[in-house]
C-alpha cells in the first residue's frame, strides 16, 4: 500500500469491453461497475478518485498481471473459486456482484422451472463452464435435453430468434442485457422470461496479492463501507450533511467522525479516518453504483442476490466498529 | 453505330471464348456468378442495415486511443509532419501521374469523410495545403536547383522521423506513453520496429553469411531463437518475465509497456529482416566478390559497395512484405494492456447496449485503415522495383 501512496496512483486491472462492468468511452475514459470500485479505492487511499491508472487486461493475462505486480488490484469480473484463491497466491476481498448462470425461455413456452423443460433444446456456448453446468443440472434431475452449441454469441442469438432452441443459457447478467436488447421483430423483451433458478454461483469481486493484508483490508472495507453506506441511507448527495451531523454512533464510525462530541474511532487502516466520506462523495454507495451502471442493462436488483440483506439479498457488510 | 456493333460482337466473342467454351467451363462460370452474386447481396444487406453511430462517436478513440482530451493537436502535428515528408519525397523522387493523384485524393476524402468532424474542418484544410504545397515546391524548385542537398536533408529527416514523433507526443507535459493508442499507436510501433529492426537485421544477415565462425554462430543463434517463438510469447515475456529476473539496470523494469513493446517488436522484426537479407546475399554470384578481391578491394568495401546494393535490390518485395506483416503484427500489443486500433474496434460495440451487434461496422473501419497503410507500402514497393529495374534485368 505504501507503493500506491508513494506512486500517487492506483494501478487497477480492469476489463475494457464488458458492457456495464468496464468499457472505454469515446473520450478515452473508463466507465462501469468494476471501474467505480477502482475509483473508490483510490478515493480512500489517495483522497482522489481520478488517481487511477487503468490497465485493460485480457482474461488470460489478468492473474499474471496481478501476480507480477503490474497492477495493485484486479477488478475484472472475476469469479471467486477455491482453486483461484489458493493456487494463484491471490486473495478475493469481497463480492461486489453475485452473478450466476440462468436460463431464458420464450414466455409463451409455458416453462416455469428447469424441471418443465423435458426434451427441450438448449442453446449454449461451446467449451465453457456454462456448458458443463447445464449438463450437470439436467443430469441431476434426470431430464432428457438436447444441447445446441455455438462458437460465438451472434449465431446463437440468431438460432434462438428462429426458435431452433427452446432455452438460452449463460450468466444472468448476460441474459438480462440480451433480453433488454431483444429485437422487436422477434417479439421484444416481453416475449422472453429468465427463469428464477440459478444454475451456478458466480460471485465477482476485487482481488489483491497474497500477503499484503494491509492493502487487502483497505480494499475489502471500502467495498463493505459502500454497502454499509447504502444500508444506513448515506449517499453522495447527503454525505457531507451526515458527516457534519451523524444520526447515530454507527454512522459516525463509518464516516470517521465523532458522535455528539465524542471521540473519533480509528480503525487503523493506515489511511485517513474519514476515507468513507471521500469514497461516498466522489463515487457513491453500493446502490448508486449499481443503479448507474447495471440497471440500464436491465439487471434489476429487487429479488436478486444483489439486493441488500435487509431486502432479502446477499449484500451484507460486517459491522463497522 | 457500326463501331458499337463491332464492340458488342467482339465482347460476345470474348465471353464465349473465355467463359462458355465447354460445358464444364459454362457450369463453373455460372456457379461463380451465383456465388459472387450471393456475396454481393449479402454485403448489400449489411450496408442497408448498417448503423455507423458506433464509429461516428468513437472517431477519436479509433485514431488516438486513450490519449487524454486536449492532446488532439499532437495527432495533427504528426500527420502534418508525415505529410510534408511524404509529399516532398514524392516531389523529389517520384513521378506520379494524374491517376495517382486522383486515387490519393479519393482515399483521403474517404478518410476525412469517416473521421472528420465540423470542428476539424480547418485542420483538414491545413492538411490538404500541407500535403500538396511541398510536392510542387520540391518538384519545380528544389529538384531543379538543389537536388543533391534536398535529397540528403530528406533522407536525414526520414531517419529522424521517430524521435520527432516521440518528441511531438511527449513535449509540454505530454500524456504517459501507455495512453498512446488507436491507429497512432500502430503507426508509431510499426515505424520503430521497421526503422530499428532494419539496421539490426542487416548486421545479423551479414553476420549469418559471414565466414567468421563466432559471428556466424551468434547471428544464427539469435535469429533462430527469436523466430522460434511466436510474437505473443515474446511480448508476454517482456511484460511479465523479464522484470522478475533481470537486474533493474537503468530503471529497465519500470519503463513503460510501450517502450518494452517497441524493443520486442524491433528485435522480432530484425530476425525476419536478417533472413530476407541473407536470401538476397545468396543470390549474388560468388564471382563478384572474387573479382572485387582481385581488384584489391577490402571485404568491407566490396560488401557495402558491390554486394549489398544488389542484394537489397533483389529482396525489396520480400522486405516490404515483412514490413507490412510487422505493421499488422503491432495489433498484438492489446495483450499488453495497450489500446491499439484493433482493440478499439473490438471494444467500442460494448460501450452501450444500443451498440450491441455493431461489431461489423467497427471492424470494417479498422480493416479499412490497415488496408490503406498496407496498400500504400506495397504500392511504394512496386514503384521502387520499377525504378530500379527489377525483373527486367
Amino acid at each position: 500500500m505504501d507503493v500506491v501512496k508513494e506512486r500517487g496512483e492506483l494501478k487497477c486491472g480492469v476489463n475494457d469491453n464488458l458492457t456495464g462492468f468496464g468499457v472505454v468511452m469515446p473520450d478515452g475514459s473508463f466507465e462501469g461497475f468494476d471501474i467505480d470500485y477502482c475509483k473508490a479505492i483510490a478515493a480512500a487511499i489517495l483522497g482522489d478518485s481520478s488517481k487511477v491508472e487503468y490497465v485493460p487486461l485480457t482474461a488470460s493475462a489478468r492473474f499474471t498481471a496481478l501476480g507480477s505486480g503490474e497492477i495493485d488490484v484486479l477488478i475484472r469480473n472475476t469469479t471467486w473459486t477455491a482453486s483461484r484463491d489458493r493456487e494463484l497466491a491471490q486473495d478475493f476481498t469481497a463480492t461486489t456482484f453475485y452473478d450466476g448462470q440462468g436460463m431464458m425461455v420464450y414466455a409463451d413456452s409455458g416453462y416455469k422451472t428447469i424441471e418443465d423443460m423435458s426434451g427441450a433444446t438448449v442453446c449454449v456456448l461451446q467449451g465453457t463452464t456454462t456448458e458443463l453446468n447445464l449438463d450437470d443440472r439436467f443430469t441431476k434431475s434426470g431430464i432428457p435435453y438436447t444441447p445446441l452449441t455455438f462458437e460465438t454469441n451472434d449465431p446463437l442469438q440468431a438460432a434462438f430468434e428462429e426458435k431452433r432452441c427452446d432455452g438460452w443459457t449463460t450468466d444472468k447478467s448476460g441474459l438480462a442485457s440480451k433480453r433488454a436488447e431483444f429485437p422487436a421483430s422477434a417479439g421484444g423483451p416481453d416475449a422472453l422470461v429468465v427463469l428464477a433458478e440459478t444454475l451456478s454461483k458466480e460471485p465477482l469481486g476485487p482481488l489483491t496479492r497474497d500477503n499484503d493484508s494491509e492493502f487487502y483490508d483497505v480494499v475489502q472495507w471500502v467495498v463493505f463501507g459502500m454497502m454499509q453506506a447504502e444500508e444506513s441511507g448515506i449517499n453522495s448527495s447527503n454525505v457531507s450533511s451526515m458527516a457534519a451531523n451523524p444520526k447515530d454512533p454507527g454512522m459516525a464510525r463509518l464516516l470517521g467522525v465523532g458522535f455528539d462530541g465524542g471521540e473519533v474511532q480509528d480503525f487503523q487502516f493506515g489511511i485517513p479516518k474519514d476515507f468513507m466520506q471521500k469514497v461516498i462523495s466522489q463515487v457513491g454507495n453500493y446502490g448508486e453504483v449499481y443503479d448507474r451502471h447495471l440497471v440500464p442493462l436491465g439487471l434489476t436488483r429487487e429479488g436478486s442476490f444483489n439486493a441488500l440483506w435487509t431486502d432479502g439479498g446477499l449484500i451484507y457488510a460486517p459491522p463497522f466498529r | 453505330m457500326r463501331l458499337i456493333n463491332e464492340i458488342t460482337r467482339d465482347g460476345f466473342f470474348w465471353i464465349k471464348e473465355n467463359l462458355f467454351q465447354s460445358y464444364l467451363n459454362s457450369l463453373m462460370t455460372l456457379l461463380i456468378v451465383v456465388f459472387i452474386g450471393y456475396l454481393f447481396l449479402d454485403f448489400l444487406g449489411f450496408l442497408i442495415n448498417a448503423d455507423w453511430t458506433v464509429v461516428e462517436v468513437n472517431r477519436r478513440l479509433l485514431l488516438l486511443g486513450r490519449l487524454p482530451l486536449g492532446n488532439e493537436i499532437r495527432g495533427w502535428l504528426i500527420l502534418w509532419f508525415s505529410m510534408i515528408l511524404i509529399s516532398s519525397s514524392i516531389g523529389i523522387w517520384g513521378s506520379p501521374n494524374i491517376k495517382d493523384f486522383l486515387i490519393i485524393f479519393i482515399i483521403s476524402l474517404v478518410i476525412f469523410f469517416i473521421f472528420g468532424t465540423l470542428n476539424s474542418i480547418y485542420h483538414i484544410l491545413i492538411t490538404y495545403l500541407i500535403s500538396f504545397s511541398p510536392y510542387f515546391f520540391s518538384k519545380y524548385f528544389l529538384r531543379k536547383k538543389y537536388f543533391e542537398l534536398s535529397k540528403r536533408v530528406l533522407i536525414f529527416s526520414w531517419i529522424l522521423i521517430i524521435p520527432i514523433f516521440i518528441i511531438i507526443l511527449l513535449i509540454g507535459n505530454g500524456p504517459k506513453p501507455n495512453l498512446w493508442g488507436g491507429f497512432l499507436l500502430n503507426i508509431i510501433l510499426a515505424s520503430v520496429a521497421i526503422v530499428a529492426g532494419f539496421p539490426l537485421g542487416l548486421i545479423l544477415g551479414l553476420g549469418r553469411a559471414s565466414s567468421f565462425p563466432v559471428i556466424k554462430i551468434a547471428s544464427t543463434f539469435y535469429i533462430e531463437v527469436i523466430r522460434g517463438a511466436p510474437l505473443v510469447a515474446w511480448l508476454l515475456l517482456a511484460w511479465f518475465v523479464l522484470p522478475t529476473f533481470l537486474p533493474n539496470l537503468f530503471g529497465l523494469n519500470e519503463v513503460s509497456i510501450v517502450v518494452r513493446a517497441m524493443i520486442v517488436l524491433s528485435i522480432f522484426a530484425s530476425a525476419y529482416i536478417a533472413e530476407v537479407i541473407r536470401g538476397g546475399l545468396q543470390s549474388i554470384p560468388k564471382g563478384q566478390l572474387e573479382a572485387a578481391d582481385a581488384l584489391g578491394l577490402s571485404t568491407i568495401d566490396s560488401t557495402f559497395n558491390i554486394i549489398l546494393p544488389q542484394a537489397i535490390r533483389v529482396v525489396i518485395p520480400a522486405l516490404v512484405s515483412t514490413f507490412i506483416a510487422m505493421f499488422k503484427d503491432t495489433s498484438l500489443v492489446f495483450i499488453l494492456a495497450l489500446t491499439d486500433l484493433l482493440q478499439v474496434g473490438r471494444l467500442i460495440p460494448e460501450q452501450e447496449p444500443e451498440f450491441f451487434g455493431r461489431q461489423l461496422e467497427a471492424l470494417l473501419v479498422v480493416a479499412f485503415l490497415f488496408w490503406v497503410v498496407s496498400i500504400s507500402l506495397s504500392n511504394l514497393s512496386s514503384r521502387l522495383e520499377k525504378a530500379m529495374g527489377i525483373g527486367v534485368r
